[in-house]
């Protein structure tokens, strides 16, 4: 355990800095920032406590909006899928949903693109949501959401790939 | 008794989950004044210090590029000096420069540009000790970047105009027809002015500039020319969409100004009933 922990600590903090550092200045199409710290929160272990869960969301969006100066967007956003997770599980995951691993193995490939792109899609809506707090752009709101999922998606998707356990 | 800690037990998660988001929305809404300024300060300082070894590595890299807009931009001020000093007008020059005996300036680099969020931050690395404070202008080689919002020693962060809180006092060029500018997050290269009236005219293309009623920036700094006009069929004023001449998100150095008389003029306005 401690070693799954100190892998998983260390893999955070080069994503964390790697999304400080790169992606928030990739700008792609003009206005697109890619999360791929969401890897993160996406592949930790779903049999591991909810309530430390929680507060790993939190930590993970307090850091980023600390570091990108962004006033309680990200805090939010991570928040709010760490606590819905176990639902996003139960519903894209399927019957094997309660694995440990259930991103990388005893789960479909289908259903683990699902579970992907549904914790991509909340996390990024409530994110551009709480950064503007404004209906008047739900326009805007809209497009940046759906931009950034695409992205995202893609590549967090080959970054999950990298991190497939070799047999 | 027993119930209730059942209840608590039961439900940790879901009250967890209620306590931190509360946090967050009050670090949203940041309305102390004093923690908010406490914690801008601790975060600037650590991004600054992220920050700064990667920007330095990704200057180093465009330094070619930097080179030959530096050389463009001296060799326009160069041609501007010549043109004033045949005609024997480089004292009036001097009082009519924007950083005139009113202000003054301080270069500074930027380790850290957004402009794809709705409220966008740009951190630079001067800081107090550099005589850095806060809500002083800040301009770009081509234009109006922002307001300077917090500050730490060697650091400080800038509201940039491509900010949704922030409202830019404008005139057009030539006249002393003012307004409001302020950006809608559509793009970065283009704001809107607002509260000029339908008596006046505006054409595509008219130049808007600073227009001096705020203490941050000199009045006269080019902002952007009109793209669109709209005349509303119902309402006194017209609906403008200015492009802005700052490419804001190819921004390497700015210059934070000062202004001598800013605090008699903050005074002044306190005092103002």
């Amino acid at each position: 355990m401690i070693q799954y922990y100190s892998r998983f600590f260390t893999l955070a903090f080069l994503l964390i800095l790697f999304q400080v550092l790169v992606f928030d200045n990739v700008d792609l199409f003009g206005f697109s920032d890619p999360a791929i710290y969401l890897v993160i929160l996406i592949t930790y272990r779903l049999t591991l406590d909810q309530f430390g869960f929680i507060f790993l969301g939190f930590a993970t969006g307090f850091l980023l909006d600390l570091l990108t100066h962004t006033a309680g967007a990200h805090t939010i956003a991570c928040l709010s899928i760490a606590f819905m997770r176990p639902l996003i599980s139960r519903f894209a995951l399927g019957a094997n949903y309660d694995q440990p691993n259930a991103m990388f193995t005893g789960t479909l490939w289908t259903n683990r693109m699902l579970y992907l792109f549904i914790m991509i899609i909340i996390h990024q809506f409530i994110f551009t949501l709480v950064a503007y707090f404004s209906l008047a752009h739900f326009g805007v709101i809209f497009k940046q959401t759906l931009t950034n999922t695409f992205i995202s998606f893609i590549l967090i998707a080959a970054i999950l790939n990298l991190l497939q356990p070799r047999r | 008794m027993q119930w209730v800690l059942n209840a608590i037990i039961r439900y940790k998660n879901f009250l967890l989950f209620l306590f931190l988001f509360a946090l967050g929305l009050a670090f949203s809404s940041s309305q102390s004044a004093y923690h908010k300024s406490r914690l801008s300060k601790s975060s600037l300082f650590i991004s600054g210090i992220i920050h700064q070894p990667f920007d330095n590595l990704k200057n180093y890299m465009d330094l070619v590029n930097q080179n030959a807009l530096l050389s463009k931009e001296n060799n326009t001020l160069k041609n501007l000096v010549l043109e004033k000093f045949n005609k024997a007008e480089i004292l009036a020059l001097e009082e009519e420069n924007l950083a005139g005996p009113n202000y003054w300036s301080i270069p500074a680099k930027i380790i850290r540009n957004s402009f794809t969020q709705a409220r966008n931050i740009i951190l630079i690395d001067k800081g107090e000790k550099d005589g850095i404070i806060q809500e002083m202008g800040v301009i770009g080689p081509q234009g109006i970047v922002g307001i300077v919002n917090q500050t730490s020693n060697g650091y400080a962060s800038v509201l940039s105009i491509l900010n949704q809180d922030i409202k830019i006092n404008a005139k057009f060029k030539g006249s002393n027809v003012f307004g409001s500018m302020y950006w809608t997050g559509k793009a970065p290269d283009e704001m809107e002015l607002a509260d000029v009236s339908v008596i006046n005219s505006v054409q595509v293309g008219d130049t808007l500039v600073t227009g001096g009623m705020s203490s941050y920036f000199p009045e006269g700094i080019v902002i952007g020319t009109v793209k669109t006009v709209e005349r509303p069929n119902n309402g006194g004023y017209y609906s403008i969409n200015v492009g802005l001449i700052n490419n804001m998100t190819d921004l390497n150095y700015v210059y934070v100004i000062g202004n001598k008389n800013r605090e008699e003029i903050i005074e002044l306005l306190e005092r103002t009933p």
